[in-house]
């Protein structure tokens, strides 16, 4: 089941119904049902894995929070075996998966995260192990965040998922309107993008040079519209159901440095790799006992920023595998990890500069573009590594930019012939739309304060996912991205 | 206070950190900064700031960081 598909919005509509008819009490039944359906519908291996891993979570949860007595190790051994089994199933599916005889179960990924922070905080004392079964069950399974997150913690997420508080009528229109906001970039820009971006990355031989740099702008603009279209669709839908989830997506392209990139994008992740990884990594015993060698062989300034370089690389290497299980997500993630490196050793360099440049620092809307435009184009260099799928070819076809310029005389007529001009206009239009709500900080919640401005955002929202839509053929009408993990 | 302050312009050498500044929500501390800061706290103060404590009520400002470093029993911040 696709977040845009008949499916899934009759499922969201009966919940929404139902769980507004019942008691207080009941609702968070409601969503349980609801969200155990949209398994079984993803077939029963997915459901029957997601039971076992909330069943195996939810017991070893109570044994971590009852079990207090004993040396410090046997105390957190449970909690590295619960972590190990959850980590180790899902990389045997990953791997298994490939092969094409199983099918990876829907949401392993966000959900086998949601189960380790669980287990993690739980042993900490940061969240009480839940009692109930079908409550903990809720928490695994809930339904809007299944395909693409965001990774919402326990303490998060539990008291509003059980409360059975409904949506006022603001936050209801609220959540209606970043719902249609969502298909509004989803449809119009992701799915109309979709198909000849795909031809331009599949057909590498016919597709180099200007093409590639048209993809690097175009897919950066598709992904976007996708991953953040789908999230808004869960948080509309979440929010309808009075359940705010956070945001994962804070405008990334007004970033002008590649560490703030990292901070507004996929914002879920990173925070979760963060508290979860990073933190503990670099802050270890193991790492103290390195930075102390480190700094008596290096001197204390350098010498303490090796813990924080191994910390950052093996974070991203995890993010990277998170992703996927091939070379050219391994190489997304250390490139990426580099790259944040490199800039946190530029920072200084770049602040002499401008100091011995007063005009040019002065100018800091110029610093701004030129920050957002060297992002840009760094990390959308990067993404090709996932187009691609291939790092050789990847750098191969980033080679071609800069000496294939040939094809930049061709590259009107080509596109032309990839993707219409009214589909060309109705993608660029809806960036501009995209570019200014932005800019402008528009919010849901704020438009909903105003009826008539809400009504009037209702319908264009919808008309124009109608008219401009991408829903012809040569894509999968809810082909999301980020649902294959 | 004065040290600590130090600590901090040294990350962040054109920052001019006031009592008031508000170094999470403002976006002026990330993670990469946070880890180096609890790194030379623990050595300055001769404390020991664990993972678990990085959180934003901890760091969001000076004031805050240092009750932090007085909860490790670390010397009043002057």
């Amino acid at each position: 089941m696709q977040l845009i598909s008949l499916d899934f919005f009759l499922l969201f509509a009966v919940t929404l119904l139902l769980y507004n008819l019942f008691v207080q009490r009941a609702r968070w039944r409601v969503l349980l049902c609801s969200s155990l359906v949209f398994y079984l519908w993803a077939g029963l291996f997915a459901f029957v894995y997601m039971i076992i891993i909330s069943l195996s979570s939810f017991f070893l949860a109570l044994f971590l929070q009852r079990r207090k007595e004993g040396s410090k190790f046997a105390l957190i051994l449970p909690l590295y075996i619960g972590v190990a089994v959850t980590v180790g199933a899902w990389v045997a599916l990953k791997l298994i998966s490939r092969g094409g005889d199983v099918i990876l179960p829907l949401g392993i990924s966000f959900y086998s995260l949601r189960v380790i922070s669980y287990l993690v905080d739980v042993k900490r004392g940061r969240a009480e192990a839940q009692r109930g079964f079908l409550r903990y069950l809720l928490f695994v399974c809930y339904f809007p965040v299944v395909l693409q997150g965001p990774i919402v913690r326990y303490k998060e997420i539990s008291d509003s998922l059980f409360s059975g508080r409904r949506a006022g009528a603001e936050e209801g229109i609220s959540g209606l309107l970043l719902m249609l906001w969502g298909i509004f970039k989803k449809v119009v820009v992701a799915n109309t993008l979709a198909a000849p971006l795909s031809k331009i990355a599949t057909e590498s031989d016919k597709y180099r040079g200007g093409y590639v740099l048209m993809l690097l702008c175009l897919y950066s603009a598709e992904i976007y519209c996708d991953f953040s279209g789908g999230i808004d669709i869960v948080r509309g839908a979440s929010g309808m159901l009075g359940i705010a989830l956070p945001k994962n997506f804070d405008r990334p392209f007004a970033s002008t440095t590649l560490r703030e990139f990292w901070n507004r994008w996929h914002i879920s992740l990173g925070e979760y790799f963060e508290h979860y990884v990073f933190y503990p990594l670099s802050l270890s015993r193991p790492m103290q006992k390195i930075s102390r060698r480190a700094r008596a062989r290096l001197g204390g300034r350098r010498g303490r920023k090796i813990p924080l370089y191994i910390a950052t690389m093996t974070t991203w290497l995890l993010t990277g595998l998170w992703h996927g299980f091939r070379w050219s997500f391994i190489a997304w993630g250390l490139i990426n990890g580099g790259l944040v490196l490199l800039s946190l050793e530029f920072s200084p360099i770049a602040e002499r500069f401008y100091a011995r440049h007063p005009t040019l620092a002065a100018n800091k809307a110029l610093r701004q573009w030129l920050g957002r435009v060297r992002v840009f184009l760094i990390i959308g260099a990067v993404r090709l590594l996932d187009v691609y799928g291939s790092v050789i070819l990847t750098f191969k076809m980033l080679g071609t930019v800069f000496y294939d310029l040939s094809s930049y005389g061709e590259l009107e007529r080509g596109m032309l012939s990839l993707i219409s001009v009214p589909e060309l206009l109705a993608v660029a239009m809806a960036l501009v739309a995209i570019f200014i709500v932005s800019r402008l900080e528009v919010k849901s919640d704020e438009l909903a304060k105003s009826p008539s401005r809400a009504v009037a955002a209702v319908f264009a929202l919808a008309l124009s996912s109608v008219v401009l839509g991408g829903y012809g053929m040569g894509f999968s009408a809810g082909d999301f991205i980020y649902s294959r993990f | 206070m004065q040290r600590l302050k130090k600590i901090l312009s040294e990350l962040h050498p054109q920052l001019s950190v006031t009592d008031d500044t508000r170094l999470i929500d403002d976006g002026i501390l990330d993670s990469l900064d946070l880890v180096t800061l609890v790194t030379d706290l623990n050595d300055s103060y001769k404390i020991n700031i664990d993972a678990e404590e990085i959180t934003p009520e901890n760091f969001n400002t000076v004031g805050a960081i240092c009750s932090l470093i007085e909860r490790h029993g670390g010397r009043v911040c002057s």
